[in-house]
């Protein structure tokens, strides 16, 4: 596959830079481990937030980040189209017989991200470990398709900041709002908000997809349906189409102005 | 002096051009703000809530740090220091007659006033209408206020001092990228960035006293909304000078010693 | 075979607004203004030309290239190239066509220049064996076994240059688009690049159409000039062709034994006067050394005369002069 060819490209480059890597790497393993004590902190105050334990959103935070984290390091191409844009690797992409999406994909791999992976995963194991119920092979299968839909799910809200990029060049600091504010506001059951950034999140950018309504059905939580709950990483992943369509959109836009 | 004035004088003319820049980012500050407080606020609804931080003094801190982000934030890439320390520039920087570290302090404290100036308003603004307990209060008292002022100045100086021994490090990892993310995640961390100091532990709240982190913009903040007593943020200010004298001997005298090691190797 | 019928694009530019309110408005509301890139412009290419593609900045090269390359869709007319539009059929297009876009590269930075070969070689699915014998062959035409091995940052403008030729070919193109590809090298490589653009192009057949502002380039590689100005067509023709329509003007320069005041001669327009010598320029049709010696010669004393054909930079110059561009 094309990717694994680039994917062995960008290894290459960062061979040439050792230290700087290292550094980075360390870097982000901190990063990801301070939000966590953040939250620890909280709960170590407040002891709960509407009903959810640290436990309970150690697992959030994990799935999110880890989802978030996977997606920026393997597919930082796409994160970075702006920048594809402005130094006109687009049009190198467009005179390449294979498909634009494939080679924004994977153009770059941002490896320093890989701390940030890494922490994501120590905490994932750590916070299925110390959950008080048995993970049944249904509970186990749900959270696998939380990952899989979070990274749809940011892959999605990318390729959404892509198009925007080929639009205008101001709105992408907007797009990174949605992208950063709700992968902050996610690492935490989106219903401890209100009402409004409930909605939000669930009907909007249904980033309540893949953590807090089927984190509801895995912490046995009352009220939970099999369509409502156990299946919504599944809608989740839905969200990916108008994402690709408005993609798909942009760029005839770019193949008519050149931006 | 005059040469200082006039590169400051440049150097925020230039930033001001960047106009549009700042539009996004008084969006995301604004949304940020929002953001931690509904969160926060999530929490404070369980009860348990520190004394000495009300809900509406959080609510205030987390303004504060958004109206004065751009002033406070850990670590400014300039781009062009950068360049001139990977790329060995810098002997070129050393024909001028001016002291380096002058030029440095000046150029970096010109950029950071000039993107506040264009951002602090419109966020003020938006932090103070915004109904329902929600907004930016008034200071605690006008003595509070006339200390938050003088907190913020030397605030902003020392946050040009820490800047300035992160770019020192540089000399010695030779890249940017990974030294100044350390700098600014473990800054972020004990300055109250990350979350407000007041709501954490105990033996946390002592540690970071005896970091610089704090005195740069947390203890400006306390300040403001007397989440700690007036005495004590006087103090404190005592604390903020000697760091801000502290860093900025150190970084002299390290800039001094970088500084012929370069010329040494540039034969 | 290139076909380019009527082709015209047009541009909307929306107009910044100036302050905060004034971006604030953009958002909403946006005035547009229409520029016209290229208007009606109408040329064919045959298989195996080396066309030089001319025009002075903005006057639409880019815009031309972009859409034969499948980068950019026309507003309105026709282009046609091997029974395909560019446009429509993108993939499939785009594998017989190579691009080298003078200043920016699509090998990679920090990377040995082989290895962006072989990603090359898996961008376009090019079979084992082609993609031996080929890069055999690029390497030993732009003398490239000893660089090919090195991290791109390291090489000179030059070598840079000719590895970029070579990515580009590595799927035996049939057309080879190339922007500005001799900006800023230096004279012994200009050469050298210029020599094996005319080697592919004589020996695979490869067509050949390159932007340039180094007229040089022009007068060593083309068969055919294409020249375009605020986004028309203005001439479309050989070398030759356009020599000859420019043939009379001349620049004539003549050194006297001492220092005359401004002479004045029919005929002639005076250009500069520097110490006993003095320039000037002419677009006479039966212009001829002999007589015009021997007829100054009658009143002035002259020592040397000079005459000098118009450079094709002075050609291209003059043109655009005259259409008013």
């Amino acid at each position: 596959m094309l990717y694994f060819k680039y994917f062995k490209m960008n290894l290459k480059k960062i061979a040439q830079y050792r230290l700087s890597l290292l550094l980075s790497l360390i870097a982000q393993t901190l990063t990801a481990s301070m939000a966590l004590l953040t939250i620890y902190f909280l709960f170590d105050r407040f002891k709960i937030v509407q009903g959810w334990t640290f436990q309970q959103v150690s697992l959030s935070y994990a799935v999110v980040y880890l989802c978030f984290s996977f997606t920026e390091c393997f597919f930082r191409g796409i994160d970075h189209f702006a920048l594809l844009v402005k130094t006109g690797q687009l049009d190198g992409f467009l005179v390449k017989p294979r498909g634009v999406l494939t080679q924004a994909l994977s153009c770059e791999v941002e490896f320093s991200k890989l701390g940030r992976i890494l922490v994501g995963i120590v905490v994932l194991i750590y916070s299925c470990y110390i959950q008080p119920f048995v993970w049944t092979p249904l509970k186990i299968t749900v959270l696998l398709l939380m990952l899989i839909c979070g990274v749809v799910m940011f892959l999605a809200l990318f390729l959404i900041g892509a198009s925007v990029s080929i639009f205008t060049v101001e709105g992408i600091e907007a797009m990174n709002i949605l992208t950063d504010g709700g992968r902050e506001l996610c690492q935490y059951p989106v219903n401890i908000y209100g009402k409004f950034v409930q909605n939000l999140f669930t009907y909007i950018i249904p980033f309540a997809c893949f953590n807090y309504l089927p984190m509801m059905f895995i912490f046995d939580m009352p009220n939970v349906t099999l369509f409502g709950n156990i299946l919504a990483p599944l809608y989740g992943m839905l969200f990916f189409i108008p994402a690709y369509l408005l993609f798909r959109f942009a760029l005839k836009k770019y193949t008519s102005t050149g931006s | 002096m005059r040469a200082y004035k006039s590169l400051f004088k440049i150097r925020f003319i230039n930033t001001l051009q960047y106009r549009t820049a700042a539009f996004a980012g008084i969006l995301t500050q604004f949304a940020f703000g929002l953001l931690y407080i509904l969160l926060f606020r999530a929490f404070y609804a369980q009860g348990n809530v520190p004394e000495n931080f009300t809900i509406d003094q959080m609510t205030s801190y987390i303004w504060l740090q958004q109206i004065f982000f751009v002033l406070f934030y850990m670590v400014d890439k300039n781009p062009l220091m950068i360049n001139q320390i990977e790329q060995g520039n810098i002997c070129y920087e050393m024909v001028r007659p001016m002291n380096l570290y002058g030029n440095w302090f000046c150029t970096l404290y010109a950029e950071r006033i000039s993107k506040t100036a264009l951002r602090f308003v419109p966020v003020l603004i938006l932090a103070i209408i915004l109904p329902g307990g929600f907004g930016l209060g008034a200071p605690a008292s006008a003595l509070n206020f006339l200390l938050f002022l003088v907190n913020l100045i030397i605030g902003s100086l020392l946050i040009i001092s820490i800047n300035i021994i992160a770019y020192c490090l540089m000399f010695h990892t030779m890249s940017s990228i990974g030294i100044f993310s350390i700098i600014a995640t473990l800054g972020a961390l004990f300055n109250g960035s990350m979350i407000p100091l007041p709501l954490t532990p105990t033996w946390f709240q002592a540690l970071v006293n005896f970091l610089p982190f704090r005195y740069v913009n947390d203890l400006t903040f306390q300040t403001y909304v007397s989440s700690i007593p007036l005495i004590d943020s006087l103090l404190q200010t005592g604390i903020q000078v000697a760091w801000l004298l502290f860093f900025v001997l150190v970084g002299n005298l390290w800039l001094k010693r970088n500084l012929k090691k370069v010329e040494v190797q540039g034969g | 075979m290139i076909e380019v019928k009527n082709l015209t694009k047009e541009f909307k530019i929306s107009k910044k607004q100036k302050g905060f309110l004034g971006s604030v408005k953009g958002l909403f509301k946006r005035e547009h203004t229409i520029k016209r890139a290229l208007d009606n412009v109408s040329f064919t290419i045959n298989d195996g030309d080396i066309v030089g593609y001319l025009g002075p900045n903005g006057a639409g090269k880019s815009t031309t290239i972009k859409i034969m390359c499948g980068i950019l869709t026309p507003t309105s007319g026709e282009c046609t190239i091997n029974n395909m539009i560019p446009w429509k059929d993108r993939v499939t297009f785009v594998k017989d066509i190579g691009v080298v876009f003078g200043q920016r590269s699509q090998l990679w930075w920090d990377v040995p220049v082989i290895d962006s070969f072989y990603l090359l070689k898996d961008i376009y699915k090019i079979p084992e064996d082609v993609f031996k014998s080929q890069l055999e062959i690029l390497t030993k035409q732009l003398d490239l076994a000893d660089i090919i091995n090195v991290p791109l940052r390291q090489l000179s403008l030059g070598q840079k240059m000719k590895c970029e030729l070579a990515g580009s070919l590595l799927h035996r193109p049939k057309i080879l688009f190339l922007d500005e590809p001799t900006i800023g090298l230096d004279a012994t490589s200009k050469l050298k690049v210029r020599e094996f653009i005319k080697q592919i192009n004589k020996e695979l057949g490869i067509t050949v159409i390159l932007t340039t502002h180094d007229m040089n380039d022009i007068e060593a590689l083309t068969n055919k000039i294409i020249i375009i100005g605020k986004g028309q067509l203005l001439f479309n023709g050989s070398f030759d062709e356009i020599k000859h329509k420019y043939k009379n003007y001349r620049t004539i320069e003549i050194e006297f034994e001492k220092e005359y005041d401004e002479i004045k001669l029919d005929g002639f327009e005076f250009i500069k006067k520097e110490g006993r010598i003095q320039t000037f320029k002419t677009a006479k049709k039966d212009f001829k050394i002999a007589d015009f010696v021997v007829e100054l010669s009658k009143k002035y004393k002259v020592i040397d005369v000079q005459v000098e054909s118009i450079s094709l930079e002075e050609i291209i110059s003059k043109m655009f002069e005259e259409l008013g561009v």
